[in-house]
């Protein structure tokens, strides 16, 4: 309220995520919890700050044209150093004028070096799949998971089935342990 | 009018403007324009067998001998088209703060322990080719089983030669996992 009565900015986004600054706006106690957090109480004069991310992207970020990265950076929608390290373009910024240039030759070396690591870090489906189904055979996962599988399975026999068949478990496995 | 070739090539990369993307989608299709967009496909391939439907950005439904597999424009086949080709690729999956964070720095990283990001790679060319969001443990979602003759015969009025049985074929192939695992 008083941020409105004198007219200074409102906390209505996050900045850089690494580094946000709309707690530096509010006064008081804050609280920063890393995710999503579960159900908690509000007390009467408590101000809630919620910076989501938007929808996801299409297609392969080591394709997006670099015409459109520079858009993004002078906008703010991405960072130089998340341009670097998904989008593989190497891009800086002009002292004189601020404007943002992409170094085509660095960019393309930089975007074969990502597909060379993708290569050599990625694994076959068959092999991460049998690593996750002893974790979920094992039942190695969150409770508010395993509630949520408990519930889609109870209500849908047809989802159950099919959730058993995917992942090769015995007919009588359930996610939570009766 | 219709839109010509090098409309079509635009709006397949993605440079046309969008009030014209609009002027196409809002008139009616021309009966030729799936067989038109197929060659503009195919031209840009570096093999001759036919392109049935494509599935995304870089992968396609293809005619090869008797077979109808998926095969990535590098050339990278997945297989029957029946099966989920995702079973077939290879996979970076993100389920640790610390490659969240690679994307999602800071405050923006989702929780790890409810949901996990799994890029599906082409095993040769390594360009991304679909990223699931889901769940942990969610199985991996067979995004497209399209029924090739029924739209050959049906809506393009020009039946495929030979036709194969309609059916999800992931279940055999993960049935034959499950009995080499367990």
């Amino acid at each position: 309220m008083e941020l409105i009565a004198e007219g200074k900015p409102l906390p209505a986004q996050l900045g850089h995520p690494a580094h946000p600054d709309f707690a530096s706006m509010l006064k008081g106690d804050i609280w920063l919890p890393h995710h999503v957090p579960e159900p908690f109480e509000l007390q009467t004069g408590d101000v809630v700050v919620d910076a989501n991310g938007a929808a996801g992207g299409y297609g392969d970020p080591l394709e997006r044209e670099p015409g459109r990265i520079l858009r993004d950076l002078e906008d703010g929608s991405t960072t130089v150093d998340i341009a670097e390290r998904i989008h593989g373009a190497v891009c800086h910024q002009r002292e004189d004028d601020g404007c943002w240039e992409i170094d085509a030759a660095a960019t393309s070396a930089l975007r074969e070096q990502h597909r060379k690591d993708r290569k050599a870090r990625a694994v076959p489906v068959h092999d991460w799949w049998q690593g996750a189904r002893q974790r979920l055979a094992r039942r190695e996962f969150h409770p508010l998971i395993a509630e949520m599988y408990g519930s889609s399975m109870a209500m849908s026999p047809a989802f159950a089935d099919e959730f058993r068949a995917f992942w090769a478990l015995p007919a009588t496995w359930t996610p939570e342990v009766k | 009018m219709a839109p010509g070739n090098d409309d079509l090539v635009a709006l397949i990369d993605g440079r046309l403007p969008a009030n014209e993307v609009k002027d196409i989608v809002s008139r009616p299709k021309e009966q030729d324009r799936f067989q038109r967009v197929l060659e503009i496909l195919q031209a840009r391939t570096g093999w001759t067998d036919r392109i049935l439907m494509p599935l995304s950005e870089h992968l396609y439904i293809v005619q090869k001998g008797a077979e109808r597999i998926v095969r990535c424009d590098c050339g990278h086949e997945f297989g029957d088209y029946r099966c989920n080709w995702k079973l077939r690729a290879h996979v970076l999956v993100r389920d640790d703060l610390e490659s969240l964070e690679q994307i999602y720095p800071g405050l923006s990283a989702p929780n790890p322990e409810l949901g996990e990001l799994r890029e599906f790679i082409c095993p040769d060319c390594a360009t991304l080719l679909k990223v699931e969001s889901v769940p942990r443990g969610y199985p991996v979602i067979f995004d497209a089983l399209p029924d090739l003759d029924g739209f050959y015969r049906e809506w393009l009025g020009t039946p495929l030669p030979d036709s194969g049985e309609f059916r999800d074929l992931t279940p055999e192939v993960l049935g034959d996992w499950g009995r080499t695992t367990a």
